[in-house]
């Protein structure tokens, strides 16, 4: 008597390995060459002079590790259901006495185990050169299983993600190119929809939505950074959630899946319709995005119209199979033009006051003013802090009614930074929510410079800005590093004398304006407060918390010349040999950068040696910004640093040698 | 055996078989006839168990065939366009086939191996096409079904070989009472195995008849009468499906009993009487021309 037939298969296996083995000696070849082999290379390479210890063992041949978890797990998940999309092939296997589910779970079983077993053989592999040499001694244990884990899990994720998609196509090709659309879909579609809002809401900030965090949504790109990463159990787990779900799914599908929808593009009907619009919507958000960096209305429009149309026809033609698609087929078109129209008009219409939404004062909790988003969307030290000092939250506030109100034209062009002001405000809600804003304002706009200037010149932006907190901290050192290529610096350590400072510099700060925060004149350098205890990862970046040196420090200025500092402290105009200046003129429109216009040989050039030009020079100029007027200063010792000597303060001496 | 009620199956929106209803008993050979595109390989492989259909049911020996295990290890189909396992031997297809059918019959393997001559070591896919439809049989014949569904199974089969694999046909269906159905786009082609034949037409079953029935029952008739009356006469007591005159001889089908055919009419004297041989294509065109339908198109 024959026994029944069990749920393993043991026709399945042996076809399975014979037939599609190769997948796990690409895998372990590829795996062994990129990791242990690696380890073995920087073990005996005899002209290594210093081996870093690493993060973990992504760290060796990670390109090549890379390439690897993707593509393999992928790919088999491709070649184990191939006979899924071919016509023949699939009657036959359905022809036989198995159910769908057993079919399943069989080709996943030998998929599992010739994709897992390389990756068991790799880490023992790994764990005997970490033990052959003294190099690897840091590497312990945990590190080879973590890695092991890790690559487990993303390798069945992907080989199941591959094998559900498998399920919703009939062709192999589409199969591996919508796997790899879908495992960036998230955080690429995340991207464009939030360019494309900040394209039509005014003060959307797309930057502090679309931060470093979305990629972990995709696995592909979330395992591209694991080289530097720390290897975080929460997504791990995460992953193995989804591929446990993406099995079952995938099992789910199979059961319902026609057989003679092989070679079809999409073999659920239903899904039919959300690809061909998905497929539309993504191309017209990825046109839109590009017409959008020329900053014209119509060219934008027809961004959006053509990246439609091609991806509505692309998508048609797949899944028609033909180019010749016929007239009925465009009024899905229209239909969805139509439906984009409407989401466009409520986006632009702006009919839940997105734009001008300022929260009553008493419903804020704490107002962040800063440059840019980049600090709200940190969670370590150098996270955004909200102020709640209601003189501050009120004229932050009336500085967002005037914006809110006036809507000065943003700025598309991001070519030029100095061309407009970037403000981000945040404000943290009663309600526990927040509330971010992002402008980009031009120089020259309808809002009210006091406004600007009040919040600006106001204690708790400067504040942040000017590492006041330092400041009223005990100080063991003071660094004043010149920015010029010239070396030198000047160290105070007299208590005395750093007390004197820190009170000149609070002065400073507190008086400083407006304009000269805004200006780009040059600095003179930086001042570095150390403390001889700074935390260690501090001082892994950077000495201590900086400021930078006005040149609007006065106070400062003649506190340093009494004490014969001053010399030291920057540069002086006895140290440059002299000075080239060339003039450009910006009837073309285009801007240019100081070095760049030296490096070209652009327009005029005469050379100064005087000493009081060549101070007048230092004082006044600028590292960017518009202007006509480039210098090159050479130092005695041969340096050079550039800049653009502003409209208003040209020496005259300069304007008549080069007219 | 085979009960199939009111089935349907559309593709994309093309109906390729429509409420159709056929019943084959076991033991017997049912021929399913119909031109390209009349739905039969889409009835076979929902027979088999391969495609799910929209609508109805089709029970083998009382259960469902979708995705049951059980039934479907009894039931062997062969498709029109083979498929082996890429790079597989004939031997290694057997033992694919032996996972999977617990009635595989190693003896029976063996036993067909010299029947077939083919050299089990050989790959498959070296093989022509008419020795890989040898191999399909052999492996078919070897998992000892209790049904065999045969989709254009001659096709590239020579004459020898045609007859061997009928004559195991006829062998398998008297020792076991192996139940097949074959499709076929022409009639000559099968009317020597089929007991029981079946036309469709656009996804539906034009007429279904046991061909013994129509043998025995369906006659050509020529006779020539003296009078004009006796002919009348003949034309109303016998039941005459088709009637058409070439000079003086008349040519009818006719149907009943061949003696009693024969009796009538030899009571009338006629001056011609001849009863002929009529071949399966004829009698069906007979049949249906009644019906209304171009047959000559159905047939080919």
């Amino acid at each position: 008597m024959k026994s029944k037939m069990s749920f393993f298969n043991k026709g399945i296996q042996k076809q399975n390995i014979k037939q599609h083995g190769w997948i796990s000696v690409i895998y372990l070849v590829g795996l062994l060459f990129a990791l242990p082999l690696q380890m073995l290379l920087i073990a005996s390479d005899k002209q290594r002079e210093y081996h870093k210890p690493v993060e973990n063992l992504f760290s060796f041949g990670f390109p090549v590790q890379i390439i690897f978890i993707v593509g393999v797990p992928i790919l088999a998940g491709i070649i184990l259901f191939r006979y899924l999309q071919m016509k023949p092939a699939v009657d036959m296997i359905h022809s036989l006495p198995i159910r769908r589910g057993s079919l399943f779970a069989n080709h996943m079983i030998s998929g599992l185990v010739m994709l897992l077993l390389p990756l068991l053989i790799t880490a023992l592999t790994a764990m005997m050169v970490v033990n052959s040499t003294p190099l690897f001694d840091y590497l312990s244990a945990v590190d080879i299983w973590s890695w092991l884990g890790v690559v487990s899990v993303m390798t069945v994720f992907l080989f199941s993600f591959s094998v559900f998609v498998g399920m919703m196509t009939g062709m192999s090709v589409a199969q591996g190119i919508l796997t790899f659309i879908l495992l960036v879909l998230p955080p690429a579609l995340f991207f464009l929809v939030t360019e494309n809002l900040s394209m039509f809401l005014y003060g959307f900030s797309q930057r502090y939505y679309s931060s470093e965090m979305i990629t972990s949504w995709s696995p592909i790109m979330w395992l591209a950074e694991l080289e530097y990463k720390e290897l975080a159990a929460r997504e791990v787990i995460i992953y193995l959630v989804l591929a446990v779900l993406v099995i079952f799914i995938g099992w789910a599908l199979y059961r319902f899946r026609s057989v003679e929808t092989a070679s079809q593009a999409i073999t659920f009907p239903a899904l039919r319709p959300i690809f061909k619009y998905g497929v539309a919507f993504c191309t017209m958000l990825v046109s839109a995005s590009y017409f959008q960096i020329y900053d014209s209305t119509g060219w934008l429009i027809f961004g959006y119209v053509a990246g439609s149309l091609i991806g509505y026809t692309v998508a048609e033609i797949i899944l028609q199979k033909t180019w010749r698609i016929r007239g009925r087929a465009w009024l899905g078109y229209g239909v969805f033009a139509v439906f984009i129209v409407f989401i466009g008009i409520i986006i632009k219409t702006d009919i839940a006051g997105y734009e001008t939404r300022v929260p009553a004062v008493d419903q804020i909790e704490g107002v962040y003013f800063g440059p840019d988003t980049y600090a709200l969307t940190q969670d370590s030290e150098t996270k955004a802090e909200f102020v709640n000092k209601q003189a501050y939250v009120e004229k932050v506030r009336a500085l967002h009614e005037e914006i809110v109100a006036e809507q000065p034209e943003t700025i598309q062009n991001v070519r030029y930074p100095y061309q407009f002001n970037e403000i981000a405000i945040a404000y943290e809600l009663e309600n526990g929510s927040r509330l971010v804003r992002e402008y980009r304002l031009p120089h020259e706009s309808t809002i009210n410079d006091n406004k600007l200037a009040s919040v600006l010149e106001s204690e708790p932006y400067k504040k942040m800005m000017y590492e006041l907190d330092a400041l009223t901290k005990p100080v063991d050192k003071i660094v004043f590093t010149p920015h010029a290529p010239i070396p030198k610096s000047l160290t105070i350590t007299d208590e005395e004398e750093i007390k004197e400072i820190k009170s000149i510099l609070q002065y400073e700060i507190a008086s400083l304006k407006m304009e000269e925060m805004k200006s780009h004149r040059a600095d003179w350098g930086q001042i570095i407060l150390e403390t001889d205890d700074i935390e260690m990862e501090r001082k892994e970046y950077r000495e201590g918390p900086s400021i930078p040196w006005h040149k609007s420090f006065q106070e400062l200025e003649k506190w340093l010349k009494d004490k014969n500092y001053l010399d030291q402290a920057r540069v002086v105009p006895d140290e440059i040999a002299h000075i080239e200046v060339r003039y450009v003129s910006k009837t073309n429109g285009r801007v240019d950068f100081p070095d760049q216009v030296f490096w070209e040989d652009m327009g005029k050039s005469v050379k100064f040696e005087d000493t009081k030009i060549i101070e007048k020079a230092l004082n006044h100029y600028q590292e960017f910004g518009e202007g006509e007027y480039y210098v090159k200063f050479v130092t005695n010792n041969r340096a050079e640093f550039y800049g653009i000597l502003p409209v208003n303060n040209i020496p005259e001496e300069i304007i008549d040698k080069l007219e | 055996m085979i009960h199939v009620e009111q089935i349907t199956k559309s593709f994309e929106g093309v109906t390729a078989v429509h409420n159709l209803d056929l019943a084959v008993k076991k033991g017997s050979i049912y021929g399913l006839l119909g031109s390209n595109g009349a739905g039969k390989t889409t009835l076979l492989k929902m027979m088999a168990g391969i495609y799910r259909q929209n609508s109805g049911q089709i029970h083998i020996e009382g259960q469902p065939i979708y995705e049951n295990v059980s039934l479907k290890q009894k039931v062997v189909f062969i498709p029109d366009s083979l498929y082996f396992l890429p790079q597989a031997t004939i031997r290694q297809m057997a033992d694919y086939y032996r996972s999977f059918y617990p009635e595989w019959d190693d003896k029976r393997f063996e036993a067909l191996g010299k029947v077939f001559s083919i050299d089990p070591k050989r790959k498959i896919q070296r093989l022509s096409k008419g020795m890989q439809r040898q191999v399909s049989f052999w492996l078919a014949f070897s998992c000892k079904p209790m049904v065999m569904i045969l989709d254009e199974p001659v096709d590239g089969l020579d004459p020898v070989m045609r007859q061997k694999v009928k004559n195991l046909l006829f062998q398998e269906v008297a020792e076991r009472e192996l139940t097949v159905i074959v499709s076929s786009h022409n009639l000559r082609e099968i009317e020597d195995i089929c007991d029981h034949i079946g036309i469709m037409h656009k996804g539906q079953l034009l007429i279904e008849k046991e061909l013994d029935d129509l043998k025995t029952d369906t006659h050509k008739i020529q006779v020539a009468f003296a009078a004009k009356n006796d002919e009348q006469d003949l034309l109303e007591q016998l039941e005459v499906m088709h009637h058409e005159k070439r000079g003086s001889v008349s040519l009818m089908i006719v149907k009943g009993a061949k003696k009693e055919v024969a009796k009538t009419i030899t009571a009338k004297h006629p001056l011609v009487f001849d009863i002929l041989p009529l071949t399966l294509e004829e009698m069906f065109i007979y049949e249906m021309g009644g019906a209304g339908y171009e047959i000559e198109n159905v047939l080919l």
